[in-house]
């Protein structure tokens, strides 16, 4: 079990290194604050969108519990 | 929209062209978006004549030369997704169903939804004038990715790119507007009792992919001004040299054109729904399941978009993220293929023409579907990218997305909107018509993508690997077929206008169907509902066991078989 | 009113009674967009900012940061006077809210006035749309926000002007609200990237 344990920590270790390490030959630009701020944005535009609307959702959802239901329906 | 219109006598003008009643409005969508899709249809014949036969006069175009090529299959591309796709399966059925469906007189904004059109219909003219400005049209292909558009020079469309550029926006502009209208009405203007589980799954579709659309429309337009400002004013937004980043618009057109992708294919899929439902006499299989798939794949569609620029210089550790996602998101779709089929499993079906349209839109994309496994593994993609693959891919999800997903609904809805019934067997003869020679383009197009075929080349005469006779051949007869599927849709044109004037006269509710728009008479008056109706149920009781007939309208009273059942 | 009577009437449509209002939905989903929009170049401003080894770019005049701050001040006390304005009309004080109104609509016009009043000094130094990629970010962004605050203002200003005795069709008051509150809660934001970063 804890022979286990320390090869997953090695392997985590590794994969953390291999990140590092790994060459980017396509990226057009060598700066690390270029490939942050393309991280940042992506994660910017994929997370807006879906927060807002999920933010309306549940607006909309309390409101329509402080609502008594409508009757005659 | 005062009162007073109900009682005078409504012009010509009042009634066809300035109209704010949805269901005119539906109809210039319709029109306008099938007006757009014949020069579409025009284009990819004259390109497709000369791949096939490289350097011979086009019948009815001429010479094709390199910059016309560029051209035609650029406006192809962006007519075709844009001015049909679009404004037919949203705008138009979105129109026309969402009031009658859910048992209202018209949209809650009738004015937004005519300026909508109007903007739409200026688009389209922007768009067909940049055909005929000097130079031509705009052929820096759909994607219009800088510098190639940014730069006159290099696309040598100094007039064309930026009228393209124009008249996308105005396009969103016009959807936008339409999608706000949908949101709000589907929201606000829901006949007393219809809950949200009784909706009819074609409007819960049209309506996310309006929300989808919203969402993702903001940095396309903001990529689109800025692209207009480096072509007009000369600004640097997409050019190195000034200290731009051309890979900027690649982000900002593919986080709208990947959830586009889906805001087209969720109201086919809603479409195809409905159909299922109604011919197969069968209650809809999994409506939550259906929901919430759509909802996973809304949430979804916002983190894949860029599969697309895997070889375009973004980062590997990016791309494998994106890999993943892509890959994830066929889960939710498969999803609604299951539950479509599980609809169908010991059903006895009638195929009619509507329904067949909606079982081979199954069997297509299901085909385009699965090839887009392969280009959304970020390594199979490196050798992929940019082939006829490619091309073939996406056919085999915007054909049967655009057009078996419109010919589905103009058939299964041609009597609720103009009152005749379509002819059937003219129609089979076009069904078949159109499915075989699909098939027999884009199956030689996968081939011609494997053996390595690039896009956007307008001829392969240079190229010695690719101009053998045999994959000649393969494109001889991608260009035959296409011929043949565009001929057998004058078939179509023929019995759409002659059903309209002379075909059967339609009864109320011809495919004994559940839902609200099949309780007013055919065409609906203005207004639609002489007394607005009530809902009690959910619109797919078809077959109830309790019930002598097998349907069972959603605004009969009665107890509601949901609710019984718990 | 329901009935083919009155056909098309919007008020027919919402024969259920909306828990919202059909305006303040429609608003609120076209926020939704330009939130989206200005997501986009806020985004575009920081790859292009990283890019860039110097920031800003040498030759460029630097922005005006302290009269802009005092301006960020107007226009929040606009959008605040708004909200007041909202709370009194809320209790049909309608008197009050007109004049609050007004307020806001003052106070967003002279956040306009000195915006225009610093572009025209900053065109005179040399900051132009083409004199850099500084200066294109600097009036696509900022001048895409002033287009919005002046779109804005119209409309409370003709809010401001039909604004009767019994007050002013709510619908209309409450998406003018929403949409001047995207335009106030935005800038700021905007302030922070553009000027102090």
């Amino acid at each position: 079990m804890k022979g286990n344990s320390i090869i997953v920590l090695m392997c985590c270790i590794l994969l953390a290194g291999l990140a590092q390490a790994d060459a980017c030959p396509v990226c057009f630009s060598a700066k690390d604050e270029t490939r942050l701020a393309f991280y940042f944005s992506t994660a910017l535009l994929s997370i807006l969108p879906l927060s807002m609307v999920g933010g309306v959702i549940f607006w909309i959802r309390t409101r329509f519990k402080r609502v008594p239901p409508q009757t005659g329906a | 929209m005062s009162e007073a219109h109900t009682h005078h006598e409504m012009s010509f003008w009042e009634k066809y062209v300035f109209s704010t009643d949805h269901k005119i409005i539906g109809f210039q969508y319709m029109f306008t978006g099938l007006f757009m899709a014949l020069i579409g249809g025009f284009f990819v014949y004259v390109f497709r004549m000369q791949l096939a036969f490289p350097g011979i006069d086009v019948p009815g175009f001429g010479h094709v030369s390199e910059l016309a090529y560029n051209s035609l299959v650029t406006n192809h591309g962006t007519i075709m997704i844009f001015w049909f796709a679009m404004p037919v399966l949203i705008a138009a059925f979105g129109n026309f169903l969402i009031p009658l469906m859910i048992g209202a007189d018209d949209m809650v904004f009738p004015r937004i939804n005519r300026l909508s059109y109007q903007i739409f219909l200026l688009s389209a003219l922007v768009l067909i004038a940049s055909f005929f400005v000097p130079n031509g049209g705009f052929g820096g292909s759909w994607t219009a990715y800088p510098p190639l558009s940014a730069e006159a020079q290099y696309n040598a469309t100094p007039l064309g790119a930026p009228m393209w550029v124009i008249a996308v926006g105005l396009e969103f502009v016009a959807f936008l507007l339409g999608g706000i209208n949908f949101i709000t009405t589907l929201m606000n203007a829901r006949a007393p009792g219809m809950k949200m589980y009784d909706i009819p799954i074609v409007l819960w579709m049209i309506v996310i992919a309006s929300i989808l659309f919203m969402c993702s429309v903001g940095p396309l337009l903001a990529g689109a001004i800025m692209l207009l400002f480096d072509q007009l004013i000369g600004t640097g937004f997409y050019n190195p040299a000034h200290g731009g980043d051309p890979l900027l618009w690649q982000h900002l057109f593919w986080f709208f054109g990947h959830p586009e992708v889906y805001v087209v294919l969720l109201p086919a899929m809603g479409i195809v729904a409905e159909i299922m439902a109604v011919f197969a006499r069968k209650k809809l299989f999994g409506y939550k399941t259906i929901l919430y798939s759509v909802f996973a794949t809304g949430i979804l569609s916002f983190v894949v978009w860029a599969h697309h620029q895997f070889i375009a210089g973004i980062d590997p550790r990016m791309a494998n993220l994106f890999t993943v996602t892509t890959l994830i998101i066929s889960v939710p779709i498969a999803e609604l293929c299951f539950v479509y089929i599980a609809t169908l499993y010991g059903a006895s079906i009638t195929f009619s023409t509507p329904m067949l349209w909606a079982l081979a839109f199954m069997a297509e994309f299901l085909i385009g579907g699965v090839t887009g496994i392969f280009l959304g593994a970020s390594g199979l993609d490196v050798y992929y990218h940019d082939t006829y693959f490619v091309v073939a891919h996406f056919h085999y999800t915007f054909v049967p997305i655009a057009i078996i997903g419109f010919y589905a609904g103009i058939t299964y809805w041609f009597p609720k909107m103009f009152g005749r019934m379509l002819n059937e067997y003219w129609g089979k003869v076009h069904f078949w018509g159109t499915i075989i020679p699909f098939n027999f383009i884009f199956i030689p197009l996968f081939i011609l993508g494997a053996a390595g075929q690039h896009r956007r080349i307008s001829g392969y005469v240079h190229f010695p690997d690719l101009y053998t006779q045999d994959l000649q051949n393969l494109r001889i007869i991608a260009t035959v077929s296409l011929i043949a599927m565009l001929a057998f849709q004058v078939v179509f044109i023929v019995n759409m206008v002659y059903s309209w004037f002379r075909g059967k006269k339609a009864e109320i509710n011809p495919w004994k169907a559940n839902t609200l728009e099949w309780t007013v008479p055919s065409p609906p008056p203005h207004g639609n509902f002489a007394e607005f109706p009530t809902v009690y149920r959910g619109p797919y009781e078809y077959s109830h066991p309790d019930r002598e007939v097998d349907y069972w309208p959603q605004n009969e009273p009665g107890p509601d078989p949901a609710k019984s059942r718990k | 009113m329901s009935g083919p009577q009155s056909v098309g009437s919007p008020r027919t449509l919402t024969r259920t009674g909306p828990v919202i209002p059909s305006s303040l939905l429609a608003m609120v989903a076209l926020v939704l967009t330009e939130i989206m929009l200005f997501a986009a170049l806020i985004s575009s401003f920081l790859i292009v900012k990283a890019d860039a080894s110097i920031w800003p770019p040498l030759g460029q005049p630097r922005l005006p940061v302290i009269v802009t701050a005092v301006n960020t001040g107007f226009l929040l006390g606009s959008g605040f006077m708004f909200f007041l304005a909202n709370r009194r009309f809320r209790v049909g004080d309608f008197p009050a809210s007109r004049k609050l109104m007004g307020m806001a609509v003052f106070l967003g016009g002279v956040f306009v006035a000195v915006q225009g009043y610093e572009w025209s000094k900053l065109l005179g130094f040399g900051l132009t749309v083409t004199s850099s990629i500084y200066g294109s970010f600097f009036y696509l962004i900022i001048g895409f926000h002033a287009l919005h605050a002046v779109g804005a203002l119209v409309a409370m200003l003709h809010l401001f002007l039909t604004f009767g005795p019994q007050g002013q069709s709510a619908s209309r008051f409450l998406g003018t609200q929403v949409f001047w509150y995207f335009v106030v809660g935005i800038w700021p934001i905007l302030y922070y990237l553009v000027y102090l970063s």
